[in-house]
Parts: structure tokens; sequence; C-alpha cells
């Protein structure tokens, strides 16, 4: 099936959340990645920092999992042609391979009980540069498809909704970037010494030190909240009232981020309370 | 999970597999999901897991004879050996009904071939193979005695 014909017959027939066929065909494929690490994870009792070295993999299939089936879905609301366009093909296949060259390294550093991220041997640093500048690459997908959504003037894209979506995803790139960069200039996730057996569930972070990685999810995960705040707000007022409301909100969740970040360089975990 | 429960647990889902393919005849589309598709499936999860876990710790390789005996020293490695041949016989098989099938081979002469596909792999695909190259020749004679 040609992309033109594959664009025509997808409203029709095709579930929402697959729209973009690269980013969708990623996203099927992190997902079987999962059984068979967590067949490893079965068998394995190696343990990297103190949790099963199968953990991180797995958080990142999934995590990479749901970026894609995001992309994806978001599509549906980019300008018409966008989809078939060389350019967007030819662009897509670049993150989609960086996705794919990520994984497979933290999957294989854990096949061989070593460190993907803060690795010092010589080679791992290498990598560990490399996979920065790939994080950053597809990453920045987040901001084309911002662009290019803002370009789309379509009636039938609520303007709270597209907001949101712009916003989201801008933020997304932007706080990403920074504390992940953050992180890796810091040497570890930790801010402040403690074992890492006993974090909060299911996410691991620390109970009783400072976590970069709290930062790092919420910022990331502004693609999902932003939107999800402009279609409701989209939803239930006037556009006179929802659009000023969104970039309210936009700016409460980045605020949120930030004092979220503050709060793990200050070596404080993010709930004591559940400690 | 201890090694004698997964040895027992991939055991019983390959001769799962295989009931399938002896009910071939009265049910081959889900013969051909199971044995052809889900089982293989299931076993070379449990394989990769295997390999992903525990390769890197193994002993030998694959370069000599006392290399590939020394990595089967190791009980996770020799486990996902045994998992290799039960996915790969079955999926075997599973082609062989298939292809018998396909070429209208009774069922009855594709049995043996399974029997000694499932005890002893290549020696089940030997036969089968075989079994095919006297068909194409009676054919052969079945035309040219036209």
């Amino acid at each position: 099936m040609t992309v033109a014909t594959f664009e025509t017959t997808l409203a029709a027939d095709r579930p929402r959340i697959l729209v973009e066929p690269a980013f969708a065909a990623a996203g099927v494929a992190f997902l079987l990645m999962i059984p068979p690490t967590l067949a490893a994870l079965l068998a394995d009792d190696r343990l990297h920092l103190g949790v099963d070295i199968w953990t991180k993999p797995l958080k990142f299939q999934v995590a990479l999992a749901i970026f894609c089936f995001t992309m994806s879905a978001y599509a549906r609301w980019l300008p018409e042609g966008v989809l078939a366009a060389r350019w967007w093909r030819r662009y897509v296949v670049t993150v989609v391979a960086a996705m794919v060259a990520e994984i497979t390294w933290i999957t294989g550093a854990a096949a061989l009980g070593t460190s993907s991220h803060f690795n010092t041997s010589p080679v791992g640093m290498g990598l560990y540069a490399l996979m920065g500048f790939l994080a950053v690459w597809f990453t920045a997908s987040t901001l084309v498809l911002a662009w290019q959504i803002a370009r789309n003037r379509r009636a039938d894209v609520d303007p709270a909704l597209r907001t949101g979506l712009v916003l989201g995803l801008v933020l997304t790139f932007l706080l990403s970037v920074a504390f992940a960069g953050y992180m890796s200039n810091s040497g570890g996730h930790l801010v402040g010494a403690a074992s890492e057996a006993s974090g909060l569930w299911p996410m691991g972070w620390s109970r009783t030190v400072g976590d970069l990685r709290v930062a790092h999810f919420f910022g990331t995960h502004a693609m999902h909240a932003l939107p999800a705040f402009g279609f409701v707000a989209g939803r239930a007022l006037a556009p006179r009232w929802s659009v000023p409301l969104s970039w309210a909100f936009a700016l409460a969740y980045a605020a949120f981020c930030a004092a979220v970040f503050a709060q793990a360089v200050a070596g404080r975990p993010f709930l004591p309370a559940l400690g | 999970m201890p090694l004698d429960t997964a040895f027992q647990t991939v055991n019983l889902l390959a001769l799962l597999g295989w009931g399938a393919l002896l009910l071939s005849w009265r049910a081959p589309i889900w013969a051909e999901r199971i044995a052809g598709l889900a089982v293989p499936a299931l076993l070379a999860t449990a394989y990769t897991g295997l390999v992903l876990a525990f390769w890197s710790r193994a002993p030998g390789g694959f370069g000599s004879l006392p290399d590939v005996m020394a990595l089967f020293t190791m009980p996770e490695i020799a486990l996902a050996g045994w998992i290799h041949y039960l996915a790969f016989d079955l999926f075997v098989g599973a082609w062989e009904v298939r292809t018998a099938r396909r070429e209208r081979i009774a069922f009855l002469l594709v049995l043996p071939c399974l029997v000694l596909t499932f005890l002893f792999g290549p020696a089940g695909f030997l036969l089968f193979t075989g079994l095919r190259a006297a068909r194409a020749t009676q054919a052969r004679f079945v035309e040219a005695g036209r």
C-alpha cells in the first residue's frame, strides 16, 4: 500500500492511534520487545544499583511504545498532505532509527550486565555520548510535530486542544532535554546517598533522597497532560476562556515540573509522606 | 522460576503443539494457529529471555566442539538449547502439515514424518522431503502414461 492510499483509507477503518505508519509500527515493535524482556527478568537474578537489571530496559520499552503511539495518534492533527510528504517520511525514519538504536543499547547493556547510562569504560562513554545525541534527536520530533500542528488551521480542530497539543509537545522537548541533560551532567539520578531497593512503586523513585527522574517523568509527560487539559477545556468552555486557560495550565504545569526539579536538586524525596 | 519447573513447562507447551498437529486433519486452522505460531512464539520468548539473561556469562562459544560442549555445561544455556529444539522441531512439524495439505498428501503418510520430527527433528524433515520426492516422481509416471 502506498502512503497516499494509507492516508486516505485511514480515517475510515483504522484505530485512531495508528495514524502515522512509522511511529505506529515502531510502537508495536517496542511492545513486542516486552515479553522476552519479561522472560529475562524472570530468569535473571542479577541486580544493577540494587534493582533488577531488566527493570530499566522494560521501563524504556514501555516509555518508547507510549511515545510512539502518542506521536502516531497526534499525527491526525497534521495539516493535509504532511503524512505523505517525502520530507516527513524521511525524517520519521531517522527518528525511529534513533529510538531503535537507543533501546538496542539499553537492552544489550542489561544482557552484558553493564551500565547503559553513566558507563565509565571508554567504549561505554562513547556510546553514552552517542545515546545522548540520539535521545535529543528523537525527542526533537515533538517540536516538528508541534510546528506542523500549529500550522494547521483546519476548523475541526478545537483551538484549546490545539493550544494544549502545541504547548505540550514543545514543553516535552524543553523539559526533557533540560532535566535529562542536568541528570546526565550530575553523574547519576539520585541527589544524596541512598539504596534504591525500596523505591516508590511502580516508578522506583527514591523515598529518602532527591531523585531527578521525577522531574524528567513529569516534564516528558507534558505532551499528555497539556493536550488532555486542552481537550477538556475545549469541551467545557468557549474558546474565549478555554484558550487562555490552556496557556495558564501550561505555565502552571511547567512551574510544577520546575518545583519538583528544585526539590530533587535540594536532595529531598518527591513524596516523603509515602516513605 | 526454578529451572526444573521451566523445563516441565516448556515440554508441556511443546506437547500441546504436537497434539494440535495430530488433530490437524480435523482442525487445520487451529493446528496452524497453535503449532505454527502461538507455541513456537511462546517458546521463542522463553529462549530469548534465557539468552538475554545468561549468554554474556556463559562459558565456551560456537568456535569448536569443545567450546560448544562447554556452553552446554551451564544449565540455563542447556535449557535454552533444549527450547531451541522444541520450538524449531514443532515449527517444522507445522510446516510439514501445511505443505502436505497444499500438495494433497494424505495425513496418514505425514504421520510417520511427524513422529520422526518430534523425536529426531532433522530425520523427520528428511523423511518428509523423501516422501515429497517420491510423490513427484510418481506424478511424472502418471503424466507420461496418459
